[in-house]
């Protein structure tokens, strides 16, 4: 018998790189009343601006990534063609995941200055990993192993975070697989309400498989409450960085 | 420059598909979008043959608020879009290369559209076991084209009717639009967040509708990352569906919204004209579905109208405005309602939606509310079809259960 492993689709959402895709836009700035506009002019920006603009209001550990027509797809530079990827994905959660586009190197690209901050020699990085405001900047070419990937992962979360993140991932993946059973049961009784409300409308079958699925519903919140506290338990209380528990919780609630 | 507007019922979410994250190991190869050819292989450039496939320019064009697709290149980078212009839209493609679909029938379909193609242009393959980048931005062309056509044919105006210098939103030669509509296919979704962003000033990662602000221009933007089964034919059923309810929205000027239902309803009944596997629907939380019958729409709606309480009443479905209003049954059965009165005749349909747009845009100095579109409505369901929401709701159902196959 071949045994299959897939996961549902509360961990397919969890186990998602949350991108941001941030693009340089003009700031328009009224210069006499209210006719005329001065639009501010493309330019490169200085390489503090551009940690500022990548950044948002977001406090987190940066993780940068560019593009690359030439390169065998884009996550391939973070994500392993053949080890598992699940604790890659889960550590991203606590960063702020910038994609940049292939043209970021171009020399007029606002954020051209990111990258060429990078340059050591003839390797342009693929990404880097570092603080919000461009501090402890670590290149890695895109090529790096794993274990390479994940010791930089951990240095940041260490340094930026209280609590064990290495505890938590391992917390997270033990909920994924309860998550998992959830989906299953739960899909399964969509499916068989499905098929009885066809068949007989809302029949006193239906009432019970909804009543089923309700309970599996106060088993998923309990479920999310438990996830939030373990990946609450990972963040560091940055002080000045409020908004950044809460925007690196892609699975609170909906 | 005015805030652009997303629309209602802006982002398909399709429901077959669950986003995919890039998982566990990828033994795959290469999956990003290919480096394109510069210059179209099929057409050169010819004038002539540009005719015969129905392309009226390659890139650069203009695009929409006075930005050009030189523009869009520069922050999403260049080299990697087609750029199309064909008599009625301007589209860009950067879509990899696929195979033919699995399924027969589908395959079928598109293989005869390759031979259409052919027959135009003998450039084009008359079959081809790979469909490239080029080949597949000259389909949506085409596809897109014959969407508007099937629009134009609907409410029974033609090219000729819209000849006008467009000085009034809503006298346009373009359906009432003063510019072209607008279809944007990228195979990334951060090709689609980055338009987003800084071309509408709007965060989204989904497929989604829009109005340029300035030239009034509608767009729908498709990514087809973090959609499993967006092959081919889904993204051509994916395509007509947005399209449909951007020519409803542009048909003599966008100034309001119709009702979703009807919106919904027709831009589903032309869009499963395709032959796909692709759902463009939303699930509501909780809401049943059995994942496997959830393409067998007939069917579906077919056993739940059979009892009398799975029935939403149209007293109900006039009421709603909002994407969120609507689940799968609100979904399957605003087509089936649009179904039946298009197996009526579509005349009727195409007057409703003329009329329907002929309000004035204004009442006085507000904007029309929903309640005057709903009495518009009302009234012209009467006019055309006789149909009060009683007799439109028992109508409509003996239809369905005459009709649908039970299985």
């Amino acid at each position: 018998m071949t045994l299959t492993f897939h996961r549902g689709r509360s961990s397919k959402e969890r186990l998602q790189i949350d991108w941001t895709y941030p693009v340089w836009k003009p700031k328009a700035a009224p210069t006499d009343g209210a006719t005329t506009v001065a639009v501010e002019r493309e330019r490169v920006l200085p390489l503090d601006e551009a940690f500022a603009w990548i950044a948002g209001e977001d406090h987190r550990p940066l993780l940068v990534l560019r593009e690359c027509d030439l390169c065998k797809g884009t996550d391939h530079a973070l994500l392993s063609r053949t080890l598992d990827n699940e604790q890659t994905v889960l550590l991203t959660h606590w960063f702020r995941c910038v994609k940049l586009p292939t043209n970021v190197l171009d020399q007029n690209h606002p954020f051209a200055a990111l990258f060429r901050n990078a340059q050591s020699g003839e390797h342009l990085p693929h990404l880097f990993f570092c603080d919000a405001d461009g501090q402890h900047f670590t290149p890695l070419p895109g090529d790096q192993t794993q274990a390479e990937l994940w010791e930089t992962m951990f240095g940041f979360l260490e340094r930026c975070y209280q609590g064990d993140a290495k505890k938590a991932v391992k917390e997270l993946r033990t909920l994924l697989s309860q998550f998992d059973r959830l989906d299953e049961l739960e899909d399964e009784t969509l499916a068989k309400l499905d098929d009885e409300l066809d068949r007989n409308g809302k029949s006193p079958k239906a009432a019970k498989y909804q009543a089923d699925l309700d309970k599996l519903g106060k088993e998923r919140t309990q479920l999310v409450i438990k996830e939030q506290k373990v990946r609450a338990l990972a963040l560091r209380d940055l002080g000045a960085a409020p908004a950044a528990a809460g925007a690196a919780d892609p699975a609170a609630p909906k | 420059m005015t805030a652009g507007r997303a629309l209602a019922a802006l982002s398909a979410a399709a429901l077959a598909i669950v986003p995919v994250p890039p998982l566990p190991a990828q033994n795959k190869p290469d999956d990003e979008v290919r480096k394109q050819a510069a210059a179209d292989p099929f057409t050169r450039g010819d004038a002539a043959a540009m005719a015969k496939a129905g392309i009226v320019a390659f890139g650069p064009l203009q695009w929409a608020d006075h930005k050009t697709t030189d523009d869009i290149d520069h922050v999403l980078g260049g080299n990697r879009i087609i750029w199309l212009e064909t008599a009625h839209l301007r589209l860009g493609c950067d879509l990899k290369a696929t195979s033919l679909p699995a399924d027969q029938s589908q395959k079928k379909a598109v293989l005869a559209e390759l031979a259409a193609m052919h027959d135009a242009l003998p450039a084009f393959p008359e079959k081809a076991s790979r469909l490239e980048p080029w080949l597949r931005a000259h389909l949506f062309a085409r596809r897109a084209e014959q969407a508007y056509a099937a629009f134009q044919q609907l409410v029974g105006i033609t090219d000729a009717t819209w000849k006008r210098t467009g000085d009034h939103p809503g006298e346009g030669q373009y359906l009432g639009q003063q510019d072209k509509f607008l279809l944007l296919l990228f195979q990334k979704k951060a090709d689609l967040a980055r338009y987003f962003e800084r071309f509408c000033n709007l965060q989204r990662e989904e497929p989604s509708r829009f109005q340029h602000p300035d030239t009034r221009q509608l767009v729908a933007v498709i990514c087809c990352e973090g959609f499993e089964t967006l092959d081919d034919p889904g993204l051509h059923r994916y395509a007509v569906y947005l399209l449909m309810q951007n020519f409803v929205d542009g048909y003599r000027g966008f100034f309001f919204e119709v009702p979703l239902w009807f919106e919904e309803g027709l831009a589903h009944w032309y869009s499963r004209r395709i032959e796909s596997d692709f759902v463009t629907l939303r699930q509501k939380p909780g809401e049943a579905l059995n994942r496997e019958k959830m393409n067998l729409w007939p069917q579906k709606v077919r056993q739940r109208i059979e009892h009398q309480e799975m029935l939403i009443p149209f007293a109900t479905v006039t009421g709603w405005s909002k994407w969120e209003d609507m689940g799968v049954q609100e979904h399957l059965q605003s087509w089936s309602r649009v179904d039946w009165l298009m197996s009526r005749g579509s005349t009727e349909v195409g007057r409703f939606i003329d009329e329907l747009k002929k309000l004035p845009p204004m009442r006085g100095d507000q904007p029309l509310d929903k309640a005057t579109i709903n009495s518009k409505q009302d009234q012209l369901l009467q006019q055309l079809w006789h149909l009060d929401a009683g007799s439109f709701d028992e109508q409509w159902r003996a239809w369905v259960l005459d009709n649908y196959p039970k299985k």
